[in-house]
Parts: C-alpha cells; sequence; structure tokens
C-alpha cells in the first residue's frame, strides 16, 4: 500500500476572482521509504500539491468530487485541522521552498528546533535540547550547541536550509516532503545535504517528495520520477524511464534545455512560449501552443496512458517524441 | 595579465568585516567576509564567481557597489577609484555599476507598476523628461523579451522568470558598464533560466557590458563565463579561463566542487563529497584556509598563507595539482 496516494486531485487557491486550480487532477503515489521527485515548470503547481499533502490547501471534495488523498491508507480529506496538526511535524515532515517564510527570523534556532518535540509531547526540555544538538550536528553543524543560541537571520543560505532540515526530521517523520531544498546551495553543500537525506531515507526507512527543478539532482536521487505540467501530471515513471525514454515533448525540452558541463558558450535549448496561467489552459493538451509535434488530435484533452509498465504519459504522439529523441 | 586595455572594474586587497555584538568582557569580534580580494575585470568580459556558501560572494559584490562597508582595499570603475566616495558624490555615478538579485520576488515593489519600478533609476538620476523616460521604459521592457504595455502591470501578475526579465530591464535602464548578476538564475526553472541566460548573452553582445556573474552552478557559470574565479572563506584561490579552473583544476578545492556537480548524464552516482565545514570566518585560521578539509595538506599548509600566484591561470595552494589524473 502507498504512503501518500493521491488521485484526481484538485486543490484551489481562493482568490478575490476565479479560484485557481493550481492542482487540477493529479495522480501520484509514493510508497513507504521510496524517494519521489516532482519536477516542472515554475507556476505548475508543484508547491501548490506539496501543500496539499500536507493539509495546507483546500483541496478537500468541494474543490473536485472525485479527488481522493490518502496518507497511509486514511482519507486526509476528511481530517479537521486539529488532526492535521498531530500529522504535521511528527509523521510528515516539510521543507518549505523559502527558508525565512518557515524559520522565524527572531526567534531563536534552539527553541524553534525543539518545538516539534514538545508540542507532540515527545520529548521534555532537557531532552528536547539534547535532541535539538544531535539533529544540529546530523545536518553537519559544527559547533550545534553554539548554534542554539543563534537567529536564523544571523545565518548564511547553507547553514540555514540544513537548521530547516534538522527542523524537519527531529520528529524522524516517515515521509519527508523537500521543496526545492537545495536550490539556493552550492554544490558541495547540496551533495552534503542530498548524502544527508539518502542517510535518513536508509536509516529510518523515511520516504520522500523532493521537489526540484535541477534534473542533474533528480537522476542522483530519484527512484522515481513525476513530471508535472500546468497542474497536471504529464508523465511519471522510474529514473531510467523518464530520463533516457522521455515519452512527452515537455520532458524532453526539459531535458534538452539543462545546462551540462562542457557547453560553454553553446546556446541553451528553450521551450518556446511559456506555461499558460491556470485562466486559460487549452481545453486540448495544455503543452499543445508550445509543442512541436503538436495537430488535430492533440485538441481533445488528453488522459494517462500508459507507455510500459509504471511508465505513463498524457500525449497522443509519445512516438513522435521518442523518435525525435532517438537522432 | 599585462593587458593593456582598462578594465571595468579594479578590486585591490578588498577587506570587508562586519562587526559583531561584543559579549561582555571581551574583546569586539568581525565576521571577515572578504579577506584580501584582488581582481580585475575586463571591458565586455564575464567574470564567473563559485564558492561555497558563505564564502563571501555576495558580499563582495555588495562592497563593488558599494552596498556593503570596505573595511581596506581598493575599487576602481574604469579606472576612477570608488571605494572611499562619499554617497553624496557615489551616486551620480551609481548607475555605471547596476546589479541584479536573486530574489525576483522580493526584488521588486508589489505596489508599483512595472513601468515606474523600471523608470524609477532614471528619475533619481534625473534622467531626461518624462517621454524620454517612458520611451527608455519601453526600449527595455522589448530589449528584455516583455512587452511595452506590461509598464501597467504589478508584479504580481508576472511569472518568476518575468520577473527576472524585470530586475534586469531596472538594471539595463541606466545602461551600466558593469553588471553584478548574485545567483541571478538560481531561482529559476531550467527552460526559463535557458531564456534568461540567452537573454544576458545577446544583452551582451549588443550592449558589451562586463559582468560579473555569482552561481553556485558551475554548470550556469561554465555557460556564460570568459573566465571564472573560484572562492573560499573570503579569498580567490583560483582564476583562469573556465578550461583552466574547471577541466585542469589546480587547488584542491577546485577539484572537490567540480566532482561535486550533479550531472544527468551520471546516473545514481554518488557524488565525491568534500568533508567538513569551511572554518569559521569570525576566526579565520592561519595558513590555507581550505587545509583542515584538503587531502593534500601539510605542514606548512597550517601555518603558512597560500598567496595567488601565477599569470593566466592564477592559484593560491602550496601544493598545487599539477596534471590531471583524468
Ligand atoms: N496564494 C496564491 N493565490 C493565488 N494563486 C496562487 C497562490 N500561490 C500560487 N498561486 C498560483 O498557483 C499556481 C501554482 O503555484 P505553485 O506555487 O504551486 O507553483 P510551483 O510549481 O511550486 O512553482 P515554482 O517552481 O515557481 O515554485 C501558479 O499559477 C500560481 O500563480
Ligand atoms: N550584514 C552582515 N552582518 C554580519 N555578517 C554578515 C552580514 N552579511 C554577511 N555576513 C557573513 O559574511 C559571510 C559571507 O556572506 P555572503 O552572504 O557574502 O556569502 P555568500 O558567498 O554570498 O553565500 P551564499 O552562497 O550562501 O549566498 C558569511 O559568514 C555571512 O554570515
Ligand atoms: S499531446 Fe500533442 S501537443 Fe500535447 S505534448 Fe503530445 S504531441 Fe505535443
Ligand atoms: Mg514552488
Ligand atoms: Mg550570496
Amino acid at each position: 500500500m502507498a504512503l501518500l496516494e493521491a488521485e484526481q486531485l484538485v486543490s484551489v487557491f481562493p482568490t478575490q476572482g476565479e479560484p485557481v486550480r493550481a492542482v487540477d487532477g493529479v495522480d501520484l503515489h509514493i510508497d513507504e521509504g521510496e524517494t519521489v521527485c516532482l519536477v516542472g515548470e515554475s507556476g505548475c503547481g508543484k508547491s501548490a500539491f506539496a501543500l496539499s499533502a500536507m493539509g495546507l490547501m483546500p483541496s478537500g471534495r468541494d474543490a473536485h468530487p472525485n479527488g481522493r488523498l490518502h496518507f497511509d491508507g486514511e482519507d486526509v480529506l476528511k481530517w479537521d485541522e486539529q488532526r492535521w496538526c498531530a500529522i504535521r511535524g511528527r509523521d510528515i515532515g516539510m521543507i518549505f521552498q523559502e527558508p525565512m517564510t518557515s524559520l522565524n527570523p527572531v526567534i531563536r534556532v534552539g527553541t524553534q528546533l525543539m518545538e516539534p518535540l514538545l508540542i507532540h509531547g515527545l520529548a521534555n526540555r532537557t531532552d528536547a535540547r539534547r535532541q535539538a544538538i544531535e539533529a544540529l550536528a546530523r545536518v553537519g553543524i559544527p559547533q550545534p550547541d553554539r548554534m542554539l543560541e543563534r537567529y536564523p537571520h544571523e545565518l548564511s543560505g547553507g547553514m540555514r536550509q540544513r537548521v530547516m532540515i534538522a527542523i524537519a526530521t527531529i520528529c524522524r517523520p516517515r515521509l519527508l516532503i523537500a521543496d526545492e531544498p537545495t536550490t539556493a546551495l552550492d554544490v558541495t553543500v547540496e551533495a552534503q545535504i542530498l548524502e544527508l537525506l539518502a542517510d535518513l531515507k536508509q536509516q529510518h526507512g523515511m520516504a520522500m517528495l523532493f521537489i526540484t527543478h535541477d534534473l542533474g539532482v533528480v537522476a542522483e536521487l530519484a527512484d522515481r520520477v513525476y513530471v508535472m505540467y500546468a497542474g497536471q501530471i504529464v508523465e511519471s515513471g522510474t529514473l531510467a524511464q523518464v530520463f533516457d525514454q522521455p515519452g512527452h515533448p515537455y520532458t524532453q525540452g526539459l531535458l534538452r534545455s539543462m545546462p551540462r558541463r562542457h557547453q560553454r558558450g553553446r546556446r541553451l535549448y528553450t521551450i518556446p512560449g511559456t506555461v499558460p496561467p491556470p485562466h486559460q489552459r487549452p481545453s486540448g493538451c495544455r503543452f499543445a501552443p508550445r509543442c512541436p509535434y503538436a495537430d488535430a488530435a492533440c485538441e481533445q484533452p488528453v488522459t494517462l496512458r500508459d507507455l510500459a509498465a509504471g511508465h505513463t504519459v498524457r500525449c497522443v504522439h509519445p512516438d513522435r517524441a521518442r523518435s525525435q529523441q532517438d537522432e | 595579465m599585462n593587458d593593456p586595455v582598462q578594465p571595468i572594474l579594479a578590486v585591490r586587497n578588498l577587506t570587508v568585516q562586519f562587526p559583531l555584538r561584543r559579549r561582555p568582557g571581551q574583546p569586539r569580534r568581525h565576521v571577515h567576509a572578504v579577506r584580501g580580494v584582488s581582481l580585475d575585470i575586463a571591458p565586455g568580459e564575464t567574470l564567473g564567481l563559485i564558492g561555497e556558501s558563505g564564502c563571501g560572494k555576495s558580499t563582495l559584490a555588495r562592497a563593488i557597489v558599494r552596498l556593503a562597508p570596505i573595511t581596506s582595499g581598493e575599487v576602481y570603475l574604469a579606472g576612477n577609484p570608488w571605494h572611499n566616495l562619499p554617497e553624496r558624490r557615489l551616486r551620480p555615478l551609481r548607475p555605471a555599476a547596476q546589479m541584479i538579485f536573486q530574489d525576483p520576488w522580493s526584488s521588486l515593489n508589489p505596489r508599483m507598476r512595472i513601468g515606474r519600478i523600471i523608470e524609477e533609476p532614471l528619475i533619481v538620476q534625473k534622467r531626461g523628461d518624462r517621454d524620454e523616460r517612458q520611451a527608455t521604459v519601453a526600449r527595455v521592457l522589448e530589449q528584455v523579451g516583455l512587452h511595452p504595455d506590461d509598464a501597467g502591470k504589478y508584479p504580481h501578475q508576472f511569472s518568476g522568470g518575468q520577473r527576472q526579465r524585470i530586475g534586469i530591464a531596472r538594471a539595463l535602464v541606466l545602461e551600466p558598464q558593469l553588471l553584478l548578476a548574485d545567483e541571478a538564475v538560481s531561482a529559476l526553472d531550467v527552460s526559463v533560466q535557458a531564456q534568461i541566460l540567452n537573454l544576458l548573452a545577446d544583452l551582451r553582445a549588443e550592449h558589451r557590458f562586463s559582468m560579473l556573474f555569482i552561481s553556485h552552478d558551475l554548470r550556469v557559470v561554465e555557460q556564460v563565463s570568459d573566465r571564472i574565479a573560484v572562492m573560499y572563506l573570503g579569498k580567490i584561490v583560483e582564476l583562469g579561463s573556465p578550461e583552466d579552473v574547471l577541466d585542469h583544476s589546480r587547488h584542491p578545492y577546485t577539484r572537490a566542487l567540480v566532482e561535486a556537480v550533479p550531472e544527468i548524464d551520471a546516473r545514481g552516482r554518488r557524488r565525491v563529497i568534500l568533508g567538513g565545514e569551511p572554518p569559521s570566518p569570525i576566526n579565520p585560521p592561519r595558513g590555507c584556509a581550505f587545509a583542515g578539509r584538503c587531502p593534500r595538506a601539510q605542514d606548512r599548509c597550517h601555518t603558512e598563507d597560500a598567496v595567488l600566484t601565477g599569470d593566466d591561470h592564477q592559484v593560491a595552494c602550496h601544493y598545487p595539482l599539477t596534471e590531471d589524473p583524468g
């Protein structure tokens, strides 16, 4: 049984005008102990999905009658805020995209680190302090006891992100949702943090939803990959399926626009056009206006289809994309 | 190195220290963020700057544009001293060096229309009348791939990549000789990043500005740079052409950086991980700052400063790597 399972999940941002369907029918599952990467262009709904999985977005049945979201077999769309508070930070940890919005700049690191343990009644103060020091040491912070006294605003980006990871994992969650946790970091720290996350995964069987736009990181980390576009999943499969035999033209575009070593001064490939805003999504394939292979068949809504066992794609012409890829 | 062309930017022995709050009964201590950096950027040249988090890259850039206090050392812009100018005399010269920031979200005032955001530097500099300024704004918007009509919109109506274009437009509107891009594409996803990198390449070809390009992504820095500088704990430890620095690294730290790059083609690889932590910039160690993490370190490295030496390919290391072992 999947640890987290979304089916046709819809989540909306209520706005003054028309609500924004940021997550628009997403199917995604994460098994116990598995690392799943979610990639896609800015604004496609990755963070909104992460927030939904933490019960931080209106998703429920009001948003979409067929939408389902299960955690550990339980229907979480039925949970009230009190239930979520008991789960959040304990069973599901989260590292947010912008550390400064989730770390309070004027509260000492130590206090913020001990808080989840105290809130969930997992430790008394003395014990929480000891665990806080251990957690900081685990994420590679030198002199962790002194770090307890410092304020987030005094720290460099890398240090803040380590503190964030220490907080998110201090209760040893079963699922860690990490929203671009290494995007602002340099490669050596990133390598250490990915190793750290891999260790946490191995030692505690922690499952992870890792959101990133760095396909190099995905290549290193992922068991499986989901590619998201305009609120929907457009491709999913094992790392090898998605990276070596991408079936969706969008996945191919992403792979081709990635800067790689030894491409000095060469012009990068860019996907033409931009992501349609939520209220202007095409009724057919949402990628069609940017797609080199689009034709009349793409004007009808496209459903996810199986390319191979465990490899799905939302495209009517995956063969066209693939024959191009082989050239 | 003995380039007869006068550099757009010359930095000499630049030091930036931030005072820390004094603890009772103890002398005041400092964060030694930049520790004696010297570098040149030629007209039209892009110098890439890489290095670990907290090594002082942003502080160096901010000190160059006088947004961070210079403790000692010199900065020359197109040959003119710049480090010691009082704010009053600095202001009319500021247009020459403009910064693009990492965060396209927080660096734009949400309550100002785009046109006004881009026009603002022109107003501050008392350039042109209203009509001329608005014509300039329209032109710059087109240069960065936006529409002149976008001038009437607010920042929240744009995507991250578009906002970064707005940030670039704001930096370009004063026709700077030097652009300092501090992690300008780091927050963007790959396809938008590719657009912005291509845009910067086009603008550079057209306007011939020089650029200090800071990024933690070595693949991006390699893509855009004519030369690359590697920084460690406030100092430049290696400097040279991308080929020299990345393919024939001489400093063990640079080698570690290169090996840490996540690559699509290196599937499931466990990267070679540089252990340990950079030393504290509050108490920089004697000798080479990398010695504590360096596989090649000898006694001398812990006591004797490693000074940046060499001609085109400079390295600050007592026992530099010689030939690429493959
Ligand atoms: N608070 C909000 N109110 C209304 N709309 C929002 C809000 N936050 C995000 N959106 C919209 O919802 C959509 C999905 O946004 P989301 O933040 O999930 O994207 P993302 O994939 O995480 O992008 P990025 O890579 O830039 O982080 C976007 O169209 C965005 O403009
Ligand atoms: N205003 C300040 N007061 C005190 N210390 C500061 C201040 N600004 C920066 N520092 C410190 O100076 C050092 C260099 O910081 P800087 O931001 O320049 O590093 P960086 O190389 O840009 O790092 P990153 O890759 O994380 O952006 C760090 O130790 C940082 O904590
Ligand atoms: S369905 Fe058509 S438009 Fe959409 S990605 Fe496939 S080929 Fe392109
Ligand atoms: Mg996001
Ligand atoms: Mg910085």
